[in-house]
This record gives structure tokens, C-alpha cells and sequence, in this order.
């Protein structure tokens, strides 16, 4: 499933998929694989990502289920 | 040992000391050790398991063709050698089409010029030891087909490379907002 919210908060800081990638340490195909659902990135790397983007967890990388 | 596995022998050690110095050149902080990210280390552990699965069958057929007396008019040495070079090469482009042979300090353009120049380099080796002596010694496929797989093996990885880096450029410019 692709995270769109993801995508969304990166281009409101106004990051590239490089820049975001720099920012956190890893390679612009992961950052590309994250946003577009192929991989499920680690916690460390999710809160680096949220680090930098100004986030919370929940607001990126948690799914409402309806119960 | 006679001259020629001596011979043999000493190319094989003076490639693996030559490889050492050619892994710092491909890193951009001169670094020998190339660092992966996450992803790249999760994919690259399946394309080290890919790739020892493929060299264990490779070597059961070999044990099978030993048993049925099959005569595979090569050498042991060029035998082992064309199991290594699969495995590598399966390892090799696993990696590179899932993002993860290129390392997060390594430079991609320098790293596939040197794929290159050292593919250009085997090729003329290979193909010059062909013309000259001829595919068969003895009725034995000649040792030095190694440096013809050897560079078969770098050309095929600069090609996949290029394919891969084409690839990407046209889906990054779809991707990005």
C-alpha cells in the first residue's frame, strides 16, 4: 500500500526523495520503496524519517483500521 | 605443483590484492568497506541466499556428472571457477535490479567504469588467448576461458547497471512531487 502521507509530508517541507534520503542516511530507492509500499521500513528508520520531516509516528506510518 | 598452477595460482592472488585496491577506488570517502542501508542489507541477505543455492546445485551436478563418469573436457580448476562466476553473477544482478548493489558511499559512474575497463581487459585476454592457442588443448577446454567468463561476467554487469540506471531515471521523474 503506498503511503501517500508520507509523499505528502515530504513535498510540504519541500525535500526531495535525495534530500530526505541524505537526511536520514539511507539510499533515495528506499525512500522511493517506502513511499510506494514495497518496503516496510525498520522503527529507527521511521522516526528518523519523522525526525526530519516534523512528524509523529501515527501521522506517517499508522493505519486506521475500522473495526 | 608444476609451473602452470604456480602461474595460475599467482593471477588468482595478485586479482584478489588488485580487487582490495579497486574496492577503495569505487567508494567516494576512499573507504574500503562499502556501507549499505537497511533495505539494501535485507535485499542483498536474499541475494547471498539466491546465490549459494545456485552454487550448491551447480556443485551437486558436478558431484552427478563425476558419478555418471560424464566427461566435461575442462579442468577442475575452470570448473569451480565457472560455479563462482554464476553464483556472483546471480548475487550481482538480484542486488542491482533491487536497488542494493550500489553501496551509499560508492560512485555508480566510477564504479561502472571500472566493470568496464576490467571486462575490456579480460575479453582482450580471453579472446587473444582463443585466437591464438585455440578453444582445446588436449581435447581440454583451455584454463584461460576464465578470463573470457571473467569478462563476460563484468560486461554483462555494466550492462545491467546502465539498464537499471535508465530504469530508474524514467520512474524518478514520475515519482517525485
Amino acid at each position: 500500500m503506498k503511503n501517500l502521507r508520507l509523499k505528502a509530508a515530504r513535498a510540504g517541507k519541500d525535500l526531495s526523495q535525495d534530500d530526505l534520503a541524505k537526511a536520514v542516511g539511507v539510499s533515495r530507492q528506499t525512500i522511493n520503496a517506502i513511499e510506494k509500499g514495497d518496503y516496510n521500513p525498520t522503527i529507527n528508520l521511521c522516526i528518523s524519517i519523522c525526525h526530519v520531516l516534523g512528524k509523529t509516528l501515527d501521522e506517517l506510518f499508522w493505519d486506521e483500521v475500522e473495526v | 605443483m608444476n609451473g602452470r598452477n604456480i602461474g595460475m595460482a599467482m593471477g588468482l592472488i595478485i586479482g584478489i590484492i588488485i580487487s582490495l585496491f579497486v574496492l577503495k577506488a569505487f567508494n567516494k570517502d576512499g573507504k574500503m568497506k562499502t556501507k549499505y542501508d537497511e533495505m539494501q542489507e535485507l535485499v542483498r541477505g536474499r541475494a547471498y541466499k539466491y546465490a549459494f543455492w545456485i552454487l550448491v546445485i551447480y556443485e551437486v551436478l558436478l558431484i552427478l556428472a563425476d558419478c555418471i563418469d560424464l566427461d566435461l573436457h575442462s579442468s577442475n580448476y575452470l570448473l569451480q571457477f565457472i560455479g563462482i562466476i554464476i553464483a556472483v553473477m546471480v548475487h550481482a544482478i538480484y542486488s542491482i535490479w533491487n536497488d542494493a548493489y550500489i553501496g551509499l558511499n560508492t560512485n555508480p559512474m566510477r564504479f561502472a567504469i571500472i566493470c568496464t575497463v576490467i571486462s575490456i581487459i579480460n575479453l582482450a585476454i580471453g579472446i587473444g588467448e582463443v585466437t591464438n592457442s585455440g578453444l582445446l588443448k588436449n581435447g581440454m577446454i583451455r584454463d584461460s576461458l576464465s578470463n573470457l567468463l571473467c569478462g563476460i561476467c563484468f560486461l554483462v554487469l555494466a550492462v545491467v547497471l546502465f539498464i537499471k540506471r535508465s530504469h530508474d531515471s524514467a520512474e524518478e521523474e514520475s515519482e517525485e512531487v
